[in-house]
């Protein structure tokens, strides 16, 4: 059933010949998984809601199989076990959803039957597909649908879009030889991006910006990339970058994506190439809806699976030293009926280095480290606390003064102090509007928080903040007078004002949401357009046809109970987190606001039935367990892993005999500094994205050596 | 060196302070310290403040002589009366290598601070106008020098030599040239320069600063002494150099541009004072009963309000129960609509387009001609773009290029991007440049004023007249007119405009021109040039490179080429 769903496509992992050996050991494992699911068919650590979330099993197969681990050898190849239509699963088809990205969660794959799926079954597939489909009320667009929307817009606006879509096929002939456009997506600042469905997606080596392989049992990671497959038709948005941005500019953002190739939820670069000045990026494409089409309605669990996407990639492109610095709806790709989303557009992106360049505008805390990701305040000796307490009162006394006797300096010598402010206005964190020289991760972490407040209020855009001053008096009056001074010390500023809206505590950003959205408390009623409830078996949403019903009373009578959205407790136990995270998330400063890696651990968006969030961390490129083996070329700034021969088909741990593990990891050794693959090992260069270390897991290329 | 010999003669002063020095270091004791102010002092004037040290030192070693015990306190502000004179003729050059021990550097930068705060200079070249060298890498070879020189010279107790410091200077060239190991701090003590550790430097610029702030308000409020009188002669020289943080604040200075009376202002500065000023801000605050509305945010929080800072006055309320109403419709329609497909028509979203923003409305415009007031020298203004720093200036730039493509003509397929939400990369609104009602002509204000409360529309005249640079080109599918224009239709026959790409004006960043029309630009001979050569495209298509989508063909080959590599090497391995 949807197990058959998986296309072949050669996006999916499970797509490669099993004769690859570094995807057998993919295969393997998710064969693994499936043994798991067949014993335990339903999980009931489901926590979310009640819904019938597919159940993450991660704990248990391990479990498993250190109890079977002849589990592991039971391998046979994926081409000879055609069990054409599978055995009705034992239990209810819960997952309705043909999404194309909990490809690997599905209760249903767990059936022993399915483990080993004849993939090019795919016309049926598709045909028993349908009767689940129509639960989505709003209709799960087939492919035929995603390649015929611009049928959907007015003659004038597509005729306008063909015209584009024509020249910009001239402009870059080798295009259409591989891509057939056939939408515009949207238009922006420096680039319109169009859906284009990928001809030959098989051809072509796609494991670079498919992700890290992984166990099975991490079910997240492979919904974290692959979403850009609708029924065997491979569909990419292709980013026609204006020829007006300089060359630097379009390297700055196509040298980002390549660095932030693995990050989880993270638009993923399938390639680019430049015909002449005309320069286009091809990613994969994320079906995803207008923000404010949702965003109101979505239930608890949505916007927690909203903001997990979108703190798992922050937290993933932060620690690549990467910040998006424009993070804001319109940039995250996010499906309502899937739960999941894709940060995208790193054309304002920029990397964390040392402030050099920003001449003396040294903060009064660090440039973010590996150990404080958001910088740290500077110790007292490394600064003259004396003449700041003196400055601070100087300028508190200022706020006090008549205004005519308050100045600044007309034609000012001193040199203007510079700093990055790139992104949206509204989405600007303090530091930002500071100045400050040492921006980090967190001003992403701001935007986050802007987000969430979106999502608790029922409003957006909240701020108007025409420019950086209204912004930053916007933000002075909701946070107060003494917060903002201690951001302005923060970032070596003073903060002066008289305006008396600014009060001296301000008001809590949960009082900031409560007076504006009064009903926060109650649970919204239950969209069945929208996730979780797509993930809901049909007969448990009792009204299909109907809207949802628009009091609370009358819905509560119909549901089932287990699907009941949030019992009022539960979900005011869910608010009150929401509203701690918040502070954490709109911490005005920014040494203090919490990192994306401490949100994901924070009781709101922790969720038990998942692994923590550093099981499931893909490194970045040469760190993690096997990170020794992993350097970047000097020269050409490739990656290089050094590897074991393979030699044949025989595996490390064949050659290595009884060695333990130790043992193996000291030969290992002895051969790096032997050097040179006679002696079994090799030095390969492969392609950024590519031997990405997961958690405590090696690299699909280490897998066999370091256990 | 040569110079430094004539002084020699009057070394003894020299050794006193050294004396004094090496005297202080051991015991800490107040009496001491006392002593040591005055030494070091006039040991490391240059000439030019030869007069002013020796007055100091003399004044010092009567009253040292006069009362051993004084209060500790008053040392103290010897002390620092003594090196705050001396100060503003020092020149200190900060050993370069040395200084990498973690935290030095915010230290370094703290004390060069502090020494421009003194009245001192800092130098980065090291020449011999410099009369203090700072390093942390010799105050073991430093020290025995100097010892040596107090033991042979203190006995001599001729601390009334001291008056010339010259003497110090010939003495320790004497010394310096049996020390052959530090080529710097040869170089140093050849040139007669004093050596400081920056343990020093930071004891005696503390020391200095101590209670400046007591020492200014006495100085500020007492009546004036001698003394007093040079130390403000001093801090205005400092002011003149370093800018405020030192004056008497409530004095007016001409150069100084004040926010008008009774008005709302926020300043928001560099703490240091180092940058010009970051933001400033003024905001008129309407008379009294006026119908005026602030312009300042004001937190209203009110729940039917689009946003907090919107006051549910009569118009809100009127807008929020027509958006209930179209709600309510819209929710009466799905009902009766079976919803078997995916709803098209988007009347909430357009809705929430439409009328989401119409403050944003106010605001735009009232900002543009508050801009285009107040920077009637647009050259400025422009020039933002060019001298931002390397990071920065290609987000500028393209903020630049940004306009022409701007999502303000509205496509809603980018996802939640309302009309007035569209990245910005570097603008160059606000912050860091200074808006000033001020600016505004009489007229001007009044008219704004006006203009916030009869009509929301935008006085054309004005913008033709004032076409400033904050101003978005003429044919722009504008944020202001065409923008407003647009979102005063009636919600339900909203329409967007139709885009016209061709037709965009904007800033090349390759050719770096601005261009009335982006295909005529691209397509002229001056970009088709840039876009021919590839030179122009190095860097880039390196990355592109790497980036290549390779065939599975190509990986097997790879592949391939590997394993018949590790073959061979088998059999080579075998044979051998």
């Amino acid at each position: 059933m949807a197990s058959v769903l998986l296309s072949t496509h050669s996006s999916n992992p499970l797509e490669v010949g099993s004769s690859d050996p570094r995807n057998s050991h993919y295969h393997r494992a998710y064969r693994k998984s499936q043994e798991a699911r067949r014993d335990d068919p339903l999980s009931s650590d489901d926590l979310l809601n009640g819904s019938y979330r597919p159940p993450e099993l991660d704990d248990y197969h391990e479990h498993i199989s250190q109890l079977f681990p002849g589990m592991i050898q039971r391998r046979s190849s994926v081409s000879t076990v055609r069990t054409g239509k599978q055995a009705p699963p034992a239990y209810v088809d819960l997952d309705v959803d043909m999404s194309d990205d909990e490809l690997l969660i599905r209760p249903n794959e767990g059936n022993a039957q399915t483990a080993a799926v004849d993939y090019n079954d795919e016309e049926d597939a598709e045909g028993s597909d349908v009767d689940d489909d129509d639960v989505k009320l709003s209709g799960e667009q087939g492919s035929e649908d995603e390649e015929d929307t611009i049928h959907l817009k007015p003659p004038e606006e597509r005729a306008e879009i063909e015209a584009e879509i024509e020249e910009l096929e001239s402009s870059v002939p080798q295009l259409s030889s591989d891509y057939k456009l056939v939408d515009r997506l949207g238009t922006g600042t420096f680039s319109s991006v169009y859906k284009a469905i990928d001809l030959a997606p098989e051809q072509c080596d796609n494991t670079p910006w498919q992700g890290p392989k992984t166990r099975a049992s991490i079910p997240q990671l492979s919904s974290a990339y692959i979403n850009a497959d609708f029924g065997g038709r491979v569909f990419v948005a292709i980013k026609r970058i204006y020829v007006t941005s300089s060359p630097e500019r379009i390297r700055n953002e196509i040298a980002i994506m390549e660095t932030c190739r693995g990050s989880r939820y993270t638009s993923q670069l399938i390639t680019a190439f430049r015909h002449k000045d005309q320069v286009v990026a091809i990613m994969p494409y994320h079906k995803n809806e207008d923000f404010r089409e949702y965003f109101r309605e979505i239930s608890m669990p949505a916007i927690k699976a909203y903001l997990r996407c979108m703190l798992r990639a922050l937290r993933d492109i932060h620690a690549r030293g990467i910040i998006h610095r424009d993070v804001k709806p319109a940039n995250f790709l996010f499906d309502p009926r899937s739960g999941v989303g894709t940060l995208c557009d790193f054309g304002l992106a920029c990397r964390m280095e040392p402030a050099r360049g920003h001449g003396n505008n040294t903060c009064l805390h660090t440039p973010p480290t590996r150990s404080d990701p958001h910088g740290r305040v500077r110790l007292r000796n490394e600064y003259n606390i004396e003449q700041i307490k003196r400055v601070q009162k100087d300028t508190r006394n200022k706020s006090t003064w008549s205004s005519d006797k308050v100045g600044y300096a007309e034609k000012d010598p001193r040199p203007t102090c510079k700093a990055n402010r790139a992104g949206t206005r509204g989405f600007r964190a303090p530091e930002v509007l500071m100045k400050c020289g040492d921006q980090s991760g967190a001003v992403d972490v701001w935007s986050t928080g802007m987000i969430l407040l979106f999502f608790l209020i029922g409003k957006f855009p909240l701020f108007q903040s025409n420019d950086d001053i209204e912004a930053l008096m916007e933000i002075a009056v909701i946070i107060g007078r003494k917060s903002m001074e201690k951001v302005a010390t923060l970032h070596r500023r003073t903060f002066a004002s008289n305006v008396p809206s600014i009060t001296p505590d301000g008001i809590s950003w949960r009082e900031f949401v409560e007076k504006q959205n009064p009903n926060v408390f109650t649970p919204p009623p239950p969209n069945t357009r929208y996730y979780p409830y797509t993930m809901m078996p049909p007969s448990a949403i009792p009204s299909i046809s109907m809207p949802p019903p628009p009091l609370p009373q009358s819905r509560s009578k119909a549901v089932d109970s287990s699907l009941r959205p949030k019992a009022p407790t539960e979900h005011a136990q869910d608010v009150e987190f929401a509203f701690s995270l918040l502070e954490g998330l709109l911490h005005p400063e920014s040494t203090r606001r919490i990192t994306p890696r401490d949100a994901l651990n924070h009781p709101f968006l922790r969720d038990p039935s998942e692994p923590d969030d550093d099981e499931m961390f893909p490194h970045p490129y040469g760190e993690g367990v096997c990170g020794h083996l992993h350097f970047m070329d000097e020269v050409t700034e490739e990656p290089c892993v050094r590897v074991k021969t393979r030699g044949g088909n025989s595996s490390g741990s064949k050659r290595k005999g009884s060695a333990t593990d130790e043992e193996d990891e000291e030969h290992n050794k002895e051969d790096m500094d032997n050097g040179g693959w006679e002696n079994g090992t090799e030095v390969i260069v492969i392609r950024a994205g590519e031997g990405i270390a997961v958690g405590t897991q090696p690299c699909e290329f280490h897998r066999d050596e370091i256990l | 060196m040569a110079a430094a010999l004539p002084r020699r003669p009057l070394a003894e002063r020299t050794s006193f302070s050294h004396e004094q020095c090496s005297a202080i270091s051991q015991n800490s004791v107040g009496s001491a310290k006392r002593a040591r102010s005055p030494e070091p002092h006039p040991a490391k004037a240059t000439k030019r403040i030869r007069p002013l040290a020796q007055a100091a030192t003399t004044a010092v070693a009567e009253e040292g002589k006069g009362r051993k015990k004084v209060e500790r306190e008053q040392q103290k502000a010897e002390f620092r009366e003594k090196y705050t004179k001396a100060f503003p003729s020092w020149v200190f050059y900060f050993d370069p290598d040395i200084l990498d021990v973690a935290n030095t550097e915010a230290l370094r930068q703290d004390m060069k601070r502090k020494i421009h705060l003194l009245g001192g200079r800092v130098d980065d070249f090291f020449s011999k106008d410099i009369t203090h060298l700072i390093t942390d890498q010799v105050p073991g070879t430093e020290l025995p020098l100097y010892n040596k020189e107090n033991v042979g010279k203190s006995k001599n107790g001729t601390s009334s030599l001291l008056k010339s410091p010259i003497k110090l200077r010939g003495r320790i060239v004497e010394d310096v040239l049996m020390d052959t190991e530090y080529s710097l701090i040869n170089k140093a003590q050849s040139f007669g320069q004093k050596i400081w550790t920056l343990t020093k430097l930071s004891s005696v610029v503390d020391r200095c600063l101590a209670t400046p702030s007591t020492g200014q308000s006495q100085s500020l409020t007492t009546s004036v002494s001698a003394t007093t009188q040079q130390s403000l002669s001093r801090l205005l020289q400092s002011e003149r150099l370093n800018g405020t943080c030192e004056r008497d604040p409530s004095e007016r200075r001409h150069d100084f541009r004040y926010f008008s009376k009774d008005s709302y202002f926020v300043l928001v500065e560099d703490l240091h004072q180092e940058f010009a000023t970051i933001a400033a801000h003024e905001y008129p605050v309407p008379k009294p009963h006026s119908a005026t509305k602030p312009l300042w945010p004001i937190l209203h929080c009110h729940p039917h309000a689009r946003g907090p800072f919107i006051e549910f006055d009569e118009k809100e309320r009127r807008r929020w129960e027509k958006t209930q109403q179209a709600e309510s419709a819209k929710e009466k329609q799905a009902l009766h609509v079976p919803r078997t497909g995916r709803p098209r028509a988007r009347p909430t979203s357009l809705h929430l387009q439409a009328t989401g923003h119409g403050d944003l409305r106010r605001s735009v415009s009232m900002n543009n001609i508050r801009r285009r007031a107040s920077h009637p020298n647009g050259v400025l203004r422009d020039a933002n773009l060019v001298d931002l720093d390397a990071d920065e200036y290609d987000n500028d730039l393209a903020y630049a290029s940004g306009y022409l493509a701007s999502g303000i003509s509205g496509h809603a397929a980018a996802s939640g991007n309302s009309v007035g939400l569209t990245s910005t990369a570097g603008t160059t609104s606000t912050t860091g440049t200074v808006r000033n009602a001020l600016q505004l002509t009489a007229t001007l204000r009044g008219r704004l004023q006006q203009h916030v409360v009869t009509s929301k529309k935008f006085p054309n005249g004005e913008r033709e007249g004032s076409n400033g640079p904050m101003a978005p080109p003429d044919g722009m599918p504008g944020r202001t007119t065409q923008a407003m224009l647009r979102k005063s239709r009636s919600t339900n026959t909203i329409k967007l405009p139709r885009r016209d790409e061709g037709s965009k004006p904007g800033y090349c960043e390759s050719c770096r021109i601005k261009f009335d029309d982006f295909r005529k630009h691209v397509k002229g001979t001056k970009h088709k040039r840039f876009a021919a050569n590839d030179d122009n495209f190095l860097q880039l298509d390196f990355v592109l490179a790497r980036v290549k989508r390779c065939t599975d063909e190509e990986v097997r080959k790879a592949e391939a080429d590997r394993e018949s590599r590790w073959r061979a090497s088998q059999s080579v391995s075998y044979s051998g």
